[in-house]
């Protein structure tokens, strides 16, 4: 059954204008620092884009976000620019949008609260990025790349159980509270 | 779903995550683990995150009886929600039921409370309100529990009563105690006459001006206050015109409904038993009272009609329990000849009845998807000359036909049916 996502609430089209935007200035800011992608790929990202943004909940979203990695593992190598942060921040907000309209059908009002709790969530988010960029960027010169990436690798999946567990160690807490 | 399932939030960002990750080790691209960095730890975090509690919904209504009209609002309470961390609403679109929001939609964070959903009925009838669809999402919306169907409470919503007042008084009381002046003598306040003392007589009823005047003791006599039966004759025969609920248009039965409704509340008030029979399909009836809670059973009873045909030999076995004084009122389209021979019958029992006409003037029946318009309007004006010819008949046999107009309907035609009282009768049993 096709969902009636015409009658949408202005909250929900504003959610569905970010993740067409996210999705198209993640593809786009790899031409901050090579070449900009071809035509044809930014009709079909803009495509995918708007068919996620009308389908929060559908497999479209996955595919569009892989699209723009792999729109980016395709280009001229450049190293690592500071757009990736960009891209990151994008796809991030793209996703978190899709995540705020998977809430409820369409025609539901967009909790303010939710908004805010998810935006304050999304820059926290974005700190494991900036933390692997400037991480990637201080092993770039190392002459042993590949053992680098594979120890970068555990390291960031070593950071991330860890903070997990934190979290987990810290949320019974924060509740008795 | 009454468990907790993983949403397309997480399975997106765990797909996505992995297969950057993956791509950037293989292909040696450094920027896509920073892509995939926000992703993969919300994925964590999503998945730590797992309630395992069983959350149990209980929704109630602020009010379990309305008018129409009126509002109230649906409340939804959660208990073992633990790990519960958004909720959203979707209640059930109904007929004559409207919601605010108008979507019927809402939803926010549990910290903030459970949303609320303002409900009103807009028409009278039976009515299922509060029914909705409840789901609940985890913290980090990585699991999702439900939507889950909530069942509603079903209402009787009480008919709004029409603007009504009147001045007049009953025709015939023959009660114990009321309101309503009676014919004969009694102890009540209105001025009778003044006539010789007789014993037994009170003695704060003795006129000492016409005494010394005369020299003989003189008392003032009253006429005695008495209440009286009414019996609301409904009509739930047929339904004609289209319903707007309350602010819009009125079908027959709506105008029925709010009538009957005035009716009984102003009699109730002025101490008057007050009786229904609801001619329809099912013959409903309850006997003579007075008092709130009598007034509280009337308007249930019209909150449960449904406008349905009677047997075809039904109308030669309604039986009306009435007894000589009691005030008839026939509330009809008169579209139908049993309703009309019903009142004609009992005007010629000698009751005081009097036919109000529920018709609205932009009434007309609805004709069926597929029908002729030129046909079904030839139709209808058929039944229309039919029913005028009902209420020619009914009026050439002296029983007076009103058309409902709120406050002051009654008046005139009662004060003529009081003064046709104290006329001598023959009475056909």
């Amino acid at each position: 059954m096709i969902p009636d996502w015409r009658g949408g609430t202005r909250g929900q089209w504003a959610l569905r204008a970010v993740i067409v935007a996210g999705t198209l200035a993640a593809l786009y800011s790899r031409g901050l620092a090579t070449s900009r992608p071809p035509v044809w790929l930014g009709v079909a990202a803009l495509l995918l884009a708007a068919g996620w943004a009308l389908f929060p909940e559908s497999v479209v979203g996955a595919g569009v976000l892989l699209l723009v990695g792999w729109a980016w593992a395709a280009s001229d190598p450049v190293g690592l620019p500071a757009a990736a942060i960009v891209a990151a921040a994008a796809m991030l907000a793209a996703h978190l949008a899709a995540l705020i309209l998977g809430y409820g059908p369409p025609r539901l009002p967009v909790a303010a609260g939710a908004v805010r709790l998810w935006a304050v969530r999304g820059l926290l988010l974005l700190v494991p990025a900036v933390l692997v960029w400037l991480v990637a960027r201080g092993v770039e010169e190392l002459p042993d790349s590949h053992t680098a990436w594979v120890l970068g690798l555990a390291v960031a999946v070593s950071v991330t159980v860890v903070a997990v567990a934190v979290i987990q160690a810290l949320m019974p807490q924060a509740e008795d509270a | 779903m009454r468990r907790w399932a993983v949403t397309p939030a997480l399975s997106r960002s765990l797909l996505v995550g992995a297969l950057l990750l993956g791509a950037a080790v293989l292909l040696g691209e450094p920027a896509l683990v920073v892509m995939a960095a926000p992703l993969v730890v919300l994925t964590a975090i999503a998945l730590v995150m797992r309630p395992s509690s069983s959350p149990v919904l209980r929704g109630e209504l602020d009010h379990v009886s309305l008018y129409e009209g009126q509002g109230t609002r649906s409340r939804l309470s959660l208990s073992n929600d633990e790990g519960a961390e958004q909720v959203t609403r979707i209640s059930a679109q109904a007929p004559y039921v409207a919601l605010h929001p108008a979507s019927g939609r809402v939803s926010g964070l549990l910290r903030d409370g459970v949303p609320v959903l303002e409900i009103s009925p807009r028409r009278w009838g039976r009515r299922t309100l509060g029914e909705e669809k409840v789901a609940l999402t985890s913290r980090w919306a990585g699991y999702r529990w439900g939507p889950v169907l909530e069942h509603g409470a079903e209402m009787a919503v009480l008919p709004a009563s029409a603007p009504f007042d009147s001045s007049a008084e009953a025709p015939q009381p023959l009660g114990l105690v009321g309101a309503n002046r009676s014919r004969r003598v009694g102890d009540g306040t209105e001025f009778a006459g003044i006539r010789h003392f007789q014993a037994g007589d009170r003695l704060r009823r003795i006129n000492w001006r016409v005494s010394l005047r005369t020299g003989d003791l003189h008392v003032v006599t009253a006429r005695g206050e008495e209440d009286s039966g009414v019996l609301l004759v409904v009509d739930a025969l047929a339904d004609l015109g289209r319903s707007g609920g309350v602010g819009g248009g009125a079908s027959s039965l709506d105008v029925t409904m709010r009538a009957a409704s005035a009716l009984a509340e102003h009699f109730s008030r002025h101490g008057d038993r007050v009786a229904l029979r609801i001619i329809g399909a099912a013959w409903q009836f309850v006997g003579f009272g007075s008092g709130p809670r009598h007034l509280r059973v009337l308007l249930g009873r019209l909150a449960s009609v449904r406008p349905a045909r009677m047997p075809d030999d039904a109308a030669e076995r309604l039986r009306f329990p009435v007894t000589a004084g009691t005030v008839v009122v026939v509330l009809s389209p008169m579209m139908s000849e049993a309703i009309a021979t019903t009142t004609a019958s009992l005007h010629r029992r000698g009751l005081p009845v009097l036919a109000v006409d529920t018709l609205p003037e932009d009434a007309r029946t609805l004709a069926v998807d597929g029908a002729d318009g030129f046909v079904a309007d030839l139709a209808w004006r058929l039944r229309r000359t039919e029913r005028d010819q009902l209420l020619t008949a009914l009026a050439a046999d002296g029983c007076p036909v009103v058309t409902w107009r709120g406050p002051g309907t009654l008046d005139d035609v009662l004060h003529r049916l009081a003064r046709r009282a104290q006329l001598p009768q023959v009475r056909t049993r």
